[in-house]
This record gives structure tokens, sequence and C-alpha cells, in this order.
């Protein structure tokens, strides 16, 4: 089978997962049959290139909603409504729009009596696209605890060393921005 | 003037890759056909298959079949319909309240049941099976009757109504009516089946009615729903599919009766009302044909393996007798009928051969080609390497003679395809490849045989092998080899062995159903541990001390119970099965064979242990209890056995023989050892063992009983390919099957007595 086909029909297997349209024997031939370090990157990257109605390049996918990609020769976060978040290095957290559940009438509008922490340990936070609204992550954490940054690649290293290949965008440094970020805009 | 062979029989077995037909004649010749199966379509892969034996007998479809007596199918028809979820729709269940998600809960092993033992280990790859009936359709309703057939909480009968009323009303025609240990008292099964069809006749509807204590009177819950779902949902449309099959014959010119061949190797009439028991037949039918070789050859022990397209099945007779298991795994699905053990595992001729990207380590299976061979038959769409392209390579398929040359192979695309997808990834040779993809699937087949007989508890010597399937000959040598078996046998009919095994069947039925009966330890043995338990009962609840001639009459007491209890389930079976043969227009003298499951009492695994008499007397109890003593002895050890805390009876079993006129392998005359010139087709290059050797090749149609063949040799037939490598030889013998022998070890001159 020629690459293309081949990525075609990754592409394909992709859509059906990532859409919930897999019936469970698609799934299990997914997880038992051998994995392809060739196509599966690029095609995870096409069929998301292809669903968002922007044309930035995509560099790596964080969710189904968040992908760093490369504006005007940087890169960043960006959203699949549009909605651009800012250096990939600084916690795209920072940027949306946060609702906190501190009490326990909070915490009962979602979830059962037993069936949340306590009110005094725990606060939920719930980050949501400033664009679309949508529910982009939700964290559980003690309160005071700084967001967590759930996901910082070394996209570079990667791109050089694992693909083999070109990091298509500017080249920058492999560290965590966030806090710094943060000493800028919050400290006056 | 030809005189023509008349058929009088003919067997259809329909896999997954290949339908196979036998046509056998009065004089019990026969003629095998073999066509792809046709999935979206079955009958007319059979009637192709039909068409390819009857032409080898210059037959017409019409004349081979107008003076068939019996028609036998065995096949997948209801398994397909399970695996594809075609199966019945508007089925409804009520049960007791609160199992009413039995089916969504299942069992834990259901998910990983039918899974190799690489992929056992990983829970991520372990799917529950969808439930077949939807949840909206199952109704709880309250009731309760114990183990003990005692009823704890009566039948709430307005609920029967209301949940009658709700299924109807949802769309519903069939209703299975489950409730808890119904086995023991079906009393509320039948109330409710009175109320619903009373109040399906006050909506003005007709609904047909299916209850679990009548398909499986079986102790689990599960097993036993499992069992009549499946009933309701794959095998009564098959009973319609049957009746439109009979059809199509008798346009034809049919004028006999169509059997289906069931799970444990005899046949029934398409109107059985468990017709469930027929749902894994196709693997089933090379168990009789094995059992009838070791009749013939007076064998005690032997295991037979069928190679197909897309599965190898292992089955085995032990003391002459197939392992018949209590349990069914249908799909993944655990279900209680009884059905011969068959092993398998995902390795056939068409298995995909395919590299690991990442780790380059090679895989062959699960997933198979199936009616698509592989890559060198470019009309089967194929893209990945499999097992038949391997072996055109290694140049022991002849690419024009491949189903009699109906189907033609491309040796080139095989060789290419094979260098391009496995060898230059590996950086070999790519016959290096082929050998060694070659070696390791015949050397994967060994073991899962090997480890098969030794978790047994036997080993290989003890056994002879026999070896069928489309695929089973061209791999025979490479898989029996240093497993040191008594005899390897190789039948000329090994193409059609399964479907050809059906036709050695009688007609018979075999009912099953649980009991809980205590059995003290038999007189002379003294009672320990919970057999005093047992037998102080109520004794003991009321406080009072037995003495030892009382204890001695309860003993007494619990042999009378135990023997009415067995006499009744047996009577009851006996009825039943009477009833059935009746229903099916069957007339004649039927023959009983008796069967239980045992255990000692406290123990977990119970082994059933058959009897010839089914007139229960305290004799017989003492009879079987010994006769389960050696068994339990050959199966665990001596040491394990605990006679002194008596048995417990956990399962009756009867089965019901009429017997039918059916073929024998006829006995031929032995002729010389040296293969006759007609026979003798030329020499092919084949390579074996790391070398290119050149191989004769032979017709086997034309070789004669007596013939040596001194590897390497090829022997050819329109389905089969007999590889006798060097260092092997073979003999045909009088019943036209070859015995495979090490050259070095040959004693192949008169060994066949």
């Amino acid at each position: 089978m020629s690459t293309t086909d081949k990525l075609n029909e990754t592409i394909k297997i992709l859509e059906r997962l990532l859409e919930d349209k897999a019936t469970d024997e698609e799934i299990f031939k997914v997880i038992t049959s051998e994995k392809d370090p060739i196509t599966r990157f690029d095609a995870i990257i096409s069929y998301f290139q292809n669903k968002v109605p922007w044309k930035e390049k995509i560099l790596m996918p964080l969710s189904k909603h968040l992908f760093i990609v490369c504006k005007d020769g940087t890169p960043i976060v960006k959203a699949a409504c549009g909605y651009e978040f800012g250096d990939f290095r600084i916690n795209w957290k920072v940027f949306a729009n946060v609702r906190v559940r501190r009490t326990r009438k909070e915490f009962l509008e979602l979830y059962p009596y037993f069936m949340h922490g306590d009110p005094d340990w725990v606060e939920i936070r719930e980050y949501i696209c400033p664009k679309c609204g949508k529910l982009l992550a939700v964290e559980a954490v003690p309160p005071g605890y700084p967001p967590i940054f759930e996901y910082l690649p070394d996209i570079v290293t990667f791109y050089e060393k694992w693909l083999g290949r070109e990091f298509p965008c500017k080249k920058v440094e492999f560290k965590d921005l966030t806090n710094e970020y943060i000493k800028q805009h919050i400290n006056p | 003037m030809i005189i023509l062979p008349k058929p009088v029989i003919l067997s259809i077995d329909t896999g997954g890759t290949m339908s196979d037909t036998v046509l056998v004649s009065e004089d019990s010749d026969f003629v095998i056909g073999k066509a792809q199966t046709t999935p979206e379509f079955e009958a007319k892969g059979i009637i192709n298959s039909l068409k390819d034996a009857a032409f080898k007998w210059n037959l017409s479809v019409e004349d081979a079949v107008k003076d068939l007596k019996i028609i036998i199918y065995t096949g997948t028809i209801m398994l397909n319909r399970i695996l594809e979820y075609k199966g019945l729709s508007s089925i409804g269940i009520i049960t007791t309240a609160g199992f009413e998600d039995t089916l969504k809960m299942g069992r834990s092993r259901q998910a990983w049941n039918t899974l190799s033992y690489g992929e056992r280990l990983h829970a991520i790859s372990h799917f529950h099976p969808k439930p077949l009936i939807p949840r909206n359709l199952i109704m709880g309703v309250r009731e309760r009757v114990l183990v003990t057939g005692a009823e704890a909480i009566p039948l709430y009968e307005d609920e029967v109504k209301k949940s009658v009323e709700t299924l109807i009303n949802r769309g519903v025609t069939n209703i299975i009516i489950m409730f808890l240990n119904s086995w023991a008292n079906p009393s509320h099964e039948i109330k409710a089946a009175e109320i619903a069809l009373n109040t399906a006749k006050e909506m003005n509807k007709t609904i047909n009615i299916f209850l679990s204590h009548k398909i499986a009177p079986i102790l689990g819950e599960l097993r036993r729903l499992n069992a009549v779902v499946i009933q309701v949902y794959a095998a009564e449309p098959s009973r319609k599919q049957f009746e439109l099959m009979d059809q199509e014959f008798r346009k034809s010119g049919f004028k006999g009766s169509l059997y289906v061949y069931t799970n444990y190797g005899t046949l029934v009439s398409p109107s059985f009302e468990r017709l469930i028991h027929t749902v894994k037949s196709g693997p089933s039918g090379g168990n009789s044909g094995v059992k009838y070789l070791a009749d013939l050859y007076n064998l005690d022990y032997i295991v037979g393996a069928d190679i197909g397209g897309t599965s190898f099945d292992v089955t085995t007779i032990v003391a002459k007798q197939p392992f018949i298991e209590p349990y069914t795994l249908v799909s993944k699905y655990e279900v209680a009928v009884p059905s011969v053990k068959v092993d398998s595992i995902g390795a056939g001729t068409g298995s995909f051969v395919r590299l690991d990207p990442t780790t380059k380590s090679l895989h062959i299976g699960p997933d198979s080609a199936g009616y698509r061979i592989g890559m060198s038959w470019p009309e089967g769409k194929v893209n990945n390497v499999t097992l038949n392209d391997v072996m055109l390579t290694l140049g022991y398929l002849n690419p024009d003679y491949f189903l009699g040359g109906s189907v033609k192979l491309h040796k080139d695309i095989a060789v290419n395809s094979i260098k391009e997808q496995i060898a230059d990834e590996l950086k070999i040779d790519v016959i290096d490849a082929a050998w060694e993809i070659y070696k390791m699937q015949t050397e994967e087949m060994k073991f899962y045989l090997e480890s098969l007989i030794r978790g047994l508890g036997f080993s290989p010597e003890l056994f002879s092998f026999v070896i069928y399937g489309g695929g089973g000959p061209s791999m025979v040598a490479a898989i029996s080899q240093g497993l040191r078996f008594n005899k390897v046998m190789v039948p000329e009919l090994a193409p059609a062995f399964s479907a050809y095994g059906a036709s050695l069947s009688d007609l018979g039925i075999r009912l099953e159903r649980s009991l809980e009966s205590y059995i003290p330890p038999l007189p002379g043995v003294e009672p320990k541990g919970i057999a005093i338990d047992m037998m102080n009962g109520i004794a003991k609840l009321l406080n009072i001390k037995l003495s030892v001639e009382e204890l001695e009459s309860v003993r007494e007491l619990l042999y009378t119970n135990s023997m009415e209890l067995l006499k009744a389930a047996w009577s009851q079976l006996k009825d039943e099965i009477k009833e059935e043969f009746e229903k099916a227009g069957i007339k004649g003298e039927i023959a009983w064979k008796g069967g239980i499951r045992m255990q000692y009492a406290g123990m977990l695994d119970d082994i059933e242990v058959s009897t010839d008499t089914i007139d229960v007397t305290k004799e017989f109890l003492v009879n079987i209890s010994n006769k389960f003593d050696s068994l339990f002895e050959k199966i665990y050890a001596s040491s394990a056995r605990s006679k002194e805390f008596g048995y417990v009876i956990t399962r009756a079993i009867l089965t019901g023989y009429m017997s039918m006129s059916k073929p024998f392998l006829k006995t031929f005359p032995e002729e010389g050892t040296e293969p006759s010139k007609t026979s003798y087709k030329g020499t092919r290059e084949i390579y074996w063992d790391n070398k290119w050797v050149t191989a004769k090749i032979f017709e086997m149609g034309l070789l004669k009983p007596g013939n040596v063949i001194e590897g390497p040799s090829i022997i050819e037939a329109p389905a089969a390919t007999f590889v006798v490598p060097p260092g092997f030889r073979t003999r045909l013998d009088n019943h036209r099957i070859f015995l495979l022998e090490e050259a070095k070890s040959s004693s192949l001159g008169g060994e066949n007595k």
C-alpha cells in the first residue's frame, strides 16, 4: 500500500475514533494491531487541519479543541473556534475564562453528595474558551494551587530528533514561561 | 452402459472460507466438492460446491439430488447472525426483579474468553459483548424461588400483566421469561406465560413465548438466559432459513429429509425445539470423523486438527469418547448448552503476515483474508501477505492447481509482496523470510497442540494425530515433527473431513438438566467432615444426638432420595426426547445413553460420567460412584479423591439415539509400494529446511493403496496439497488414509493391523 493510501486510511480511522463512530471491533483492532510510527502523526495533524476553519499550520494538537499552531512565525496555542491564547510555553489556562466552585452548594449543582471532595480541601475550576464558551478543562485542586500546566512539549526536539525533520516555525527555547507572564501582568 | 453413482447422502459444511460438500453414494463411495463461501447468500456457495462434487461423477445437480435420502447441514448460519448482530428483533424479556441487568453485566470472562493469551493480559483489549436485547425491552417482576425449588416470594401477577402490556406497546412479539432457579421449580415461569398469553389476547396481539426452563433447565441465570436469548435471536430465524434451503433442494427434486448437525455430534430435525444445540455445528463435524477413525483403527486416544483458511481447531478423543463440555462459547457469550470441546487459535492458510513497524517483529494472524486467499489472487483485493502467499513462494502450492485450477494464483506477485513487505524490511532474502514465516506458524501450532495434550494430563506419544481441512496436509509434517505421535494420519478426504464426519452421525438428541442431589459415602466408607454434617442435618438443627444405627438409616434415606431425584429427572428428559422425535415425524427404536455430572461434596468442578443403563437402583448408584472415582483419579490424582465426603450429582444427562444408515470408509486391496506412472506429474523445486530440493509431484486421486511416497514429494489434489518433506515418507493405506512418518524411524510396512 502506498504511503498516501495508508495516510488516508489512518485519517479515516482517526475520524471514526475521535467522533465516537467506531464500533468495539474497530477500537479493538486499533488497540491490538501494530503501531505505525510513520504515518500516524501526519494523519492526526492533517485530520485536524481539515477540521479547523483557519489556515495557520498546526504543529501539534493539545486536545480536540486546542492546538499549537505557527502564527506569523511563532508557535502559539489556538482554539478550534479561532481564539488565540498566546505563546504555547505559557499555560493557556491563564488566558481562559475560569469558573471556580468553592462551596458545597456549588459542588452539589453537578456532583451528588458522596461523589465530590470536601470544599475545605478542594476547589473545582472550570476553564472556558473566551470566544465560543466551550468547556476546555476541569481541575480539582486545593485552594490556592496554581493552574496545572497539563502539557508542555519540547516541540523543537520532537520535530528534529523524533520525526527527523526541520521544525517548521521559529525555534524557541524549551522553558515554562507561565510564572514570568503572571509576574509581569499581575504584580503592579 | 456406464452406471452412474447414485448419491444418497449430501453433507454440507459452510465455513468462513470454503463451503464443502460431500456426496456419498449407495455403496459408500464419496466425492467432495468445494467452492468459496458466499457470505451474502449462503445457498449460492452451497450449490456451487455441490455442482463441483456432482461434476466429478458426471452428474447434474438434479441427478445428484433426486435420490438423496438425507441432507446434513453443518456450518455457521447462526453464528454469523450473532457476529453481525443481525438476528430477530422485537424480543422482550421478563425476569426476576433486580436481575434486569444480567445480560449487560454478563460475566467478566465473556470479555476475554475469545482472546489470545497475549491479549488476555491487557485489560484495555477486553470488551464486553453487546447485549443482544436492549435494556428498555427487559422488565423485572417481583418473585423468588430458592435454589431448593421452594417459593420464597410469590409471583406478583399484576406486575407480569403490566410488563407484558409495556413490552407489547413497545413493539415486542417474542417474549422470553427467565426467573431465578426456574430449573428447580418452573411454576412461576409457567404461570407468567399463561398471564402473558391472556394479556396478549386481550390486546388482540399474537406473541410467542419462550421459557428458560424449557430451553436450558440449568443452574446459573446468565448462561441460561444467554441460551434462551440466542435460541430466539439466532436459532428461530435459522429455522425458517432451513425450510427455505429444504424447499430449494425440493425444487431440484429432493425427496428426503434435511437434518442439522448438533454441537455434540448428532443430527436433529430443524423442528427441534432447542435448535440452539446446532449453533456450533461447524467445528464439531471433524470430531465425529475423528471418533470414527478411533473406532476403525482401534485407537483410544486421537487428537484431530483442522486447518482452514481462518482458524486452527483442535479436538480430542480420549478413551474413544469425545470430550463434551457442559457449556458452549457462542461468539463471546457463555451459553448453557453442551458441545464437543474444540480449542481454536486464529491461524489458518489465509492468516495475514505482518511486521511490527516499530519493533520489526513478525506477527501472523489472528485475522485472515479468509476466502480472499492472499495477494497472489488479485481478484481477492488483499493488500497484505498471507500464509498462502508464503506456501506458494516456497513451492508447496501449485499456482495453476489451486481449487483444481478454478482459481489462478500468481506466484510472482506473492514473491514480490513478501520481498516488499517483509524481506526488505528485515534485510534478508525473500526465500529465507518465507521459510521463517512458515516455520514460525507451524511451530506455533505445534506448541498449541502439545500444550493442549499435556494440559489434559497426557503425553503426545499416547496420541495419534489426524490432520484435515484444506490447509492441514500442507503443514502436517512440520507440525507433527518431533512430537512422536503414535500415528500421523492424513485422510484423502482431508479438505472435506468435517462435512464427511457429519455424515457419520446418528439422529440424536441430548438433553441436560441441573440437579442437586447428595449421595453419602458408599457403604463401607466411613463418613467424614462434610458428610457427617450433611447426614446429621436436621438432627443438628434440633439439637438431637443420632445413634450409629440412626445415622446409618439417614444414609439409606439419602441414597433413596438421590435415586428418586435422578429417576424423575431422567424420566422427564426421556419424555421430552420422545416428544421431539414424534414432532419431527421420526419413528423407530430409540437407544438411550445416560450420563450424570458429579463431584465430591464440597468441590467446585464436576465431571461427566456416562452410563449405558438408566435403570436407577442402589447398585447402579454404587457403580456410577465407583466409575466417577476412577475417572477422577485419571484426570486429577488418586490422592485427591475424597470418597469419605460423599458425592453430589449436579446434572442429569440423557441422549436418545436413532440409528441411520451411514457411509463407511471402504477397504481397498493393497497394491505395490511403487506409485503408478499415471500418478506421477513431474518435479518442482521446493524449499525446505534452508535449501532447495527437487520434489516429485503426484496426483493424490491416482495413487493406489499400498503406494509409498518418499520425500521430498508433493501430493496434489484439487482442494489440498500434501507436503512430504525430505526425511519423511508416507504410505497410502487400504482406507485411503496417508500415514506419515519420519523415514529414519520407519515401520510403515505392516504396521496398520
